[in-house]
């Protein structure tokens, strides 16, 4: 390609800025790159699992058009004699039930061959010996994947573990259309009798006639007031993506707070480039260089580090992505996607938005040196001692103003899609306000400290350091900006991350009253066991007292994730001894009526409008919605999208179902948690398989997960830190470069290195206290939004705010040391007395 | 034939403090002149106004006969591209380009290709004897070098008019007397017109005319 002679001078110049400042580009290019690479790696994980999931779905769900599920529990295998007599009028041609069976080792499908050859061929096994082997009740037929998966071959047999019951099955041939999901299907009868399930399916897996649709349907089943709900694939790929999306999205955000913070490295060192080059770029403009043209340059700067830190973020961040998924799976530390190895599964568009986003914001960091530039006088540029001539009239307090304004008006906005985007816009405009604010604070706080020393005898080099920071406080802003932005995001997340785990530690306090526990759920959705277990493990030696609960899934709706149902002991009189309560209980007026209460999680307040002391329906009953009464709110940090809890007699008189789940036990003082849980395993082999935990493990482990979900939050924080002492060393080297005749005059004039450096540090330690505290301001009111806004609009749970006090010295002290170390390295490399004769040398 | 013209310009930073007034000033092609006054007179401002980089408070500037007034930006800026060479006293030369590539910048931003005027400018040093120094670049070369090289960027694209701010300040007199030689001869062998403002009794000598800045205008 020929390039012309303005383009080759073009690229000449640019190619001379970075060899000019590589370490700065670096660095910058490295913080964009994080950036950009924590985003991508994110968004591939959680992208791979959910294609995976959705993948995993389509296979267990063949190619149903719909299916019917019930709200609760399992739906009586009755109802097919039933669907299939109301299938003609509903628009169905037809109705195939589904038992599904989540064993140990992988799921097991029940089908009714015959009906799924019309609705769901693809769950058809292959049927060698004539299919005789495809009634035979011990027949398991696999996928491709599952016989890899479980190392078995055709004609061997396999013991697979559901709850308390281990079943032997023999492998009598595979599934050829579900051959990369682990998964097993047999008939229907032969599943329900081996795996103890006798008179109920799982679904009603549907194919609708041509004329009839999902929504359809739906509508015809809700005039009806018919229990069983219908779920399309788009509704279930919504629930699906409910699941995490919360969670994924802050993630996401914290990506883009480190691409942000990257923009402020950029900005700084498009700054300190735009500083040494000034001279060079007014001698362009002498020479006949347009403005336009010399302002692409510095765009340019700006944009090839964006451009190029973001095609490297997506490179690395692939890589990550391709590691992460290799030693931890699909899952990020919020367990949404535990267990689960996808295969990586690339979202082009994303990657390319990520790129632009880069670039863009390259550009935009560029925008402030661009401010900076006087360029309708270039030749005042070039003659000596006109270092204020690079910094145009800083912002007035009323962009501040304004910016404040827009952040209150967007809190007063609710969460869009189910997401806090005002939020987070709230942030970003409260930031924003805070930066614009800094040259009318410095200029406040330097006049007043200035007049109060007036009169007092403090150091020369005091003097003329608050002298100085007083005349030219809009020189002093862009040395704090970065400071300001990194420090006041450290401070916010940092009070954020405080406050949830002190809550989550002072709920697990409350939620954990027992000694030890154990639970089905933790093997997937197994069933119950007998509630007999009680009272054996009560006649238990050390044993003080036992509580059973049952745990069960609730759908509430045919698009969103289904809520926890669990049923306990209450104390009804005392509400709060049996639930942590947020808020006061308020239990129905003793007016006769007989009302059954119920307890709802924050969450059941923000996704289906639950209050306390109000009425609701639940789809409990087989005979249709029961009215309950909401006694009151509680905080459950475990489950971010919805539980319910109900007395233990009120759910068995509801539903039928007299098993249980969860068994929590009190030990006597002094008892051997390992001897009682010996104990309880010998005497109930049935519960030999669950693992029993004591309160003092929960706690730790949960806290373990909190930390690790964290790591992310943690690892941006000491990013955010290196970006506010980079800014620093930095902006003084800046500074210098366009203060070496001032520091020259003063060398002439007497003043020694020691007093140059130390004046240097006593400038840059009174800004950075000015920086720490106001950060702190900035990041404790953005902590709030965070806390009382952005957690409970994405998680659905409050938190008490816990400013961690020791935490925030630690960091303030810290970044004081190290920054003033920093700007005393940084004027010793710039204060050489050799190159400041010479800077005199060049006064004309 | 008159290159630049200066007609009743007068020039004020603050409102009726005037640095000067009521000037006219003619150049023809090919003359030089020394432009000289006390510190503060104005004489780089004069020569700002002169360059088309400052517009005079009063007056009217007329390049090759054109008044000036009216152009737009990009006017000037052509015309400086083309038609004017500058020389600094603290040389400027961009620091991280070679010295051809350092003279070839104002061709390149003139919009000639690289291979057109790389001859010219290699020529140029090589007349002014920095034929071993093509590719060194300005950090690693001393004051008087560094000097040749600005005058021949001043020069590599055939200006109608070099103006020179004390090109001669930070050299040493040998050095310096040499430099303005130079200077002087390669504006004849392009017949190009020079304008020196200097503080130098000896520089002002060396040229045309020596005209000196008071407050009411240029006197001869």
């Amino acid at each position: 390609m020929k390039l012309k002679g303005h383009q080759l001078l073009f690229l000449w110049l640019l190619k001379g800025a970075f060899v000019q400042a590589w370490v700065r580009w670096l660095v910058a290019l490295t913080m964009v790159s994080i950036g950009v690479m924590l985003a991508v790696a994110i968004h591939t994980v959680n992208h791979s699992a959910l294609a995976s999931f959705g993948q995993a779905l389509d296979t267990v769900n063949g190619q149903a058009s719909a299916q019917l599920v019930a709200p609760l529990g399992d739906i009586d295998d009755g109802q097919i004699e039933v669907w299939d007599q109301r299938r003609e009028a509903l628009g169905i041609r037809s109705v195939s039930p589904v038992l599904v069976v989540r064993t140990d080792r992988l799921t097991v499908l029940g089908i009714d061959f015959f009906k799924a050859a019309i609705v769901s061929p693809s769950l058809l096994p292959s049927a060698s010996n004539g299919g005789t082997d495809l009634f035979n009740a011990k027949a398991l037929f696999l996928s491709g994947a599952a016989l890899t998966a479980l190392k078995v071959r055709v004609g061997e047999t396999i013991v697979l573990q559901n709850g308390a019951n281990s079943v032997s099955l023999v492998v009598a041939g595979e599934v050829p259309g579900a051959a990369s999901q682990v998964i097993g299907v047999m008939d229907i009868g032969s599943a329900q009798w081996a795996f103890k399930r006798l008179g109920v399916v799982s679904r009603l897996d549907l194919r609708l006639a041509d004329w009839q649709t999902p929504q359809g349907l739906r509508a015809a089943l809700l005039a009806q007031s018919e229990r069983l709900e219908v779920v399309a694939i788009p509704d279930r790929d919504r629930r699906m993506s409910l699941l995490s999306r919360a969670y994924r999205v802050n993630l996401s955000v914290l990506a883009m707070v480190a691409l942000l913070t990257g923009g402020f490295l950029v900005s700084t060192a498009v700054n300190l480039s735009i500083v040494r080059q000034r001279s060079e770029l007014a001698l362009l403009g002498v020479l006949g260089a347009s403005e336009s043209w010399l302002r692409r340059f510095v765009w340019a700067q700006g944009g090839l580090i964006g451009t190029v830190g973001g095609l490297c973020g997506v490179g690395i961040g692939l890589l990550l992505a391709s590691a992460l998924m290799h030693w931890f799976g699909g899952d990020l530390g919020g367990n949404y996607f535990a267990n689960t190895q996808p295969a990586m599964v690339i979202d082009w568009p994303v990657m390319a938005f990520l790129v632009l986003a880069s670039t863009l914001m390259g550009l935009g960091s560029a925008w402030l040196p661009l401010m900076q530039i006087n360029w309708l006088e270039p030749m005042a540029v070039l003659r000596a001692g006109q270092a204020e001539t690079l910094v145009n009239k800083a912002p007035t307090l009323k962009w501040s103003l304004l910016a404040v304004c827009l952040s209150i008006g967007l809190l007063q906005l609710p969460a869009f899609n189910e997401l806090p985007w005002a939020a987070y816009g709230a942030i970003a405009a409260l930031l924003g306000a805070g930066l614009l604010a800094l040259p009318w604070l410095l200029g406040v706080l330097l006049r007043g400290l200035s007049r109060v020393l007036t009169h007092s005898r403090v150091p020369a080099v005091v003097q003329l350091a608050l002298w100085r920071l007083e005349q030219a406080p809009s020189q002093a802003t862009p040395l704090i900006t970065g400071t300001v932005a990194a420090f006041s995001l450290t401070v916010a997340m940092m009070v954020m991350v405080s406050s949830f785990r002190t809550s989550v530690s002072d709920w697990l306090g409350l939620v954990l009253p027992a000694d030890l526990y154990t639970s089905s759920q933790a093997v997937g959705e197994q069933p119950g066991f007998s509630a007999q277990v009680q009272e054996v493990i009560a006649a238990l030696p050390q044993v003080q007292r036992v509580e059973t609960h049952r745990q069960v899934s609730l759908r509430l709706s045919y698009d969103r994730p289904e809520v926890v149902l669990i049923a306990k002991s209450l104390n009804l009189q005392d509400p709060v001894q049996s639930v942590a309560l947020v808020g006061t209980a308020k239990l129905p007026p003793k007016d006769g009526q007989s009302r059954l209460v119920v307890f709802g999680s924050e969450a059941m307040a923000d996704l289906y409008g639950w209050r306390a002391g109000q009425e609701v329906s639940l789809p409990l009953s087989t005979q249709g919605p029961q009215r309950v009464w909401v006694g009151g709110l509680f905080r459950d940090y475990a489950r971010q999208h919805g539980t319910v809890m109900m007395s233990t007699l009120d759910y068995e008189r509801l539903t039928g179902d007299h098993s249980r789940s969860n068994v929590s036990v009190w030990t006597t003082q002094g008892a051997d948690l390992g001897e009682v849980t010996s104990r309880i395993q010998a005497k109930l082999p049935e519960l030999s398989h669950l693992r029993w935990i004591s309160a003092g493990d929960v706690r730790q482990l949960s806290l373990k997960i909190f930390d690790r979900s964290f790591a992310m939050t943690y690892a941006l924080e000491a990013a955010a830190l290196f970006v506010a002492l980079f800014s620093v060393g930095a902006g003084v080297t800046g500074q210098l470069i366009l203060r070496r005749r001032e520091f020259g005059v003063l060398a002439h004039l007497g003043m020694s290195e020691e007093d140059r450096s130390r004046l240097v540090s006593m400038e840059v330690g009174l800004l950075l206290i000015v920086a720490v505290l106001w950060a702190s301001l900035l990041g404790g009111l953005m902590s709030q939004i965070l806390i009382h806004k952005v957690n409970p609009e994405s998680f659905h749970w409050t938190m008490n705010t816990h400013f961690a006090v020791g935490q925030w010295l630690m960091i303030s002290v810290l970044m004081m040391v190290i920054g003033v170390l920093t700007a005393r390295w940084a004027a010793s490399q710039g204060l050489d007395p050799r190159r400041l004769s010479e800077s005199l040398r060049a006064d004309w | 034939m008159t290159v630049l013209s200066l007609r009743s310009v007068g020039h004020a930073y603050v409102s009726d403090e005037w640095l000067f007034r009521g000037l006219d000033f003619e150049l023809a092609q090919g003359e030089r002149v020394a432009i000289q006054g006390t510190s503060g007179c104005g004489k780089s401002t004069l020569l700002n106004i002169m360059a088309g980089l400052e517009v005079p408070t009063n007056g009217e500037v007329e390049w090759s006969g054109q008044p000036t007034s009216a152009w737009s930006a990009k006017r000037r800026q052509s015309c400086r591209q083309l038609e004017m060479g500058f020389v600094f006293q603290a040389f400027h030369l961009l620091p991280h380009l070679t010295a051809l590539q350092n003279v070839m910048v104002p061709c390149l931003l003139g919009g000639q290709s690289a291979k057109t005027c790389t001859a010219p400018a290699r020529s140029l040093l090589c007349d002014l004897g920095m034929d071993k120094r093509l590719d060194a670049l300005p950090s690693s070369l001393s004051g008087g070098e560094q000097q040749r090289v600005a005058l021949a960027r001043a020069l590599v694209h055939h200006p109608k008019v070099v103006f020179a701010d004390e090109p001669t300040g930070n050299l040493d007199t040998k050095t310096a007397t040499h430099t303005l030689a130079l200077l002087i001869e390669l504006c004849k062998a392009s017949d190009a017109s020079l304008v020196v403002v200097t503080h130098s009794d000896e520089a002002a000598r060396s040229m045309g005319r020596t005209l000196r800045l008071t407050s009411r205008g240029l006197v001869g």
